[in-house]
């Protein structure tokens, strides 16, 4: 005999509406697929700075010897990647908010945002001391790690599994620490490749 | 069985008040706009039912002025936390009465 419980169905309700109320519903896994070919559009940009050095020990240690001009076009390549994949992950997240009638900035998205933006300003604080110090070698573990780790605290208010990509972001930023000279290549998997298979299946698994 | 019935709450019988205090457990504090979209209801449903649970002392309202249009929040109070969560042991109760061992 098959009965339906109306006392679970209640405790089904109250759990539903929590997980609704808490998580930022309209991230959408194309930003990250976004995010993922500016990243890999500034890696190539990079890897053309410092003429076509992909895996060498001194490609990164090497910017501290370029001129100027170099190191500013290296500096702009990457900012004009962030502000890419930031604005391009706002006007979609709104687009999606549009279409499933919620307001795009509520509590959720305020909790997510406060969760992400506070390890990775801190961690761009540390960058710039990297950089002020003319020690490029360490900017790419250290970007890798603190963008893992500032996933990994957003990641509770998202309803998309953000945990496995990172813990991908923090195992990379590892790698990083001990492989100074693949620094480049790691990069481009941090922020090309990892946030593409990332957005494309979350895109798949629920957006589809 | 007759005690687990006495914490079933009737208040929390209706749908919205339920979602309503669903929300406010795990928010801080919702504005109206945002609860009305959250449980999909109409507004004077919505403020009628929050009366109810604001005169039985479940939920505290805040007005203020944003650029002159008023915005009403809503936050759980103490007792209202209580009452939710007494509800939630008891429908849990019920459920592990009815069908032991398949509710943990």
């Amino acid at each position: 005999m098959l009965t339906i419980d109306p006392n679970l169905d209640e405790l089904h309700e109250i759990r539903d509406i929590m997980r609704r109320s808490t998580t930022f519903m309209s991230l959408t896994g194309l930003a990250g697929v976004m995010a993922g070919l500016y990243g890999i559009a500034a890696s190539v940009v990079a890897s053309l700075i410092l003429k076509g050095v992909w895996l060498n020990e001194q490609a990164l240690a090497r910017i501290a010897g370029e001129p100027e001009g170099a190191r500013l076009h290296l500096a702009l390549t990457a900012v004009g990647a962030l502000i890419a994949a930031l604005l391009t992950g706002m006007l979609l997240t709104l687009r999606k908010a549009r279409t499933q009638n919620l307001a795009a900035w509520d509590g959720s998205s305020r909790r997510f945002a406060l969760h992400l933006f506070i390890p990775l300003l801190a961690g761009a604080a540390f960058v710039a001391m990297f950089l002020l110090h003319g020690q490029y070698q360490f900017v790419v573990p250290a970007m890798l790690l603190f963008f893992g780790c500032a996933l990994l605290a957003a990641a509770r208010f998202v309803p998309l599994d953000m945990v496995w990509f990172a813990l991908g972001e923090i195992a990379l930023g590892l790698a990083a620490c001990f492989a100074l000279e693949a620094g480049l290549l790691l990069w481009l998997a941090g922020f090309g490749l990892l946030p593409i298979i990332y957005g494309t299946v979350m895109y798949l698994k629920y957006e589809r | 069985m007759k005690q687990i019935i006495d914490h079933i709450n009737k208040c929390f019988e209706n749908r919205t008040r339920l979602g309503i205090m669903a929300a406010l457990m795990v928010n801080e504090s919702i504005d109206f706009k945002a609860l009305k979209q959250l449980l999909g209801t109409s507004d004077g449903n919505l403020s009628s039912n929050i009366s109810t649970l604001e005169q039985l002392g479940y939920v505290r309202v805040k007005k203020r002025f944003i650029q002159k249009t008023t915005n009403t929040s809503y936050s759980i109070t103490k007792t209202g936390r209580k009452a939710f969560q007494d509800h939630l042991a008891a429908l849990e109760a019920l459920i592990e009465g009815i069908a032991p061992g398949s509710a943990k």
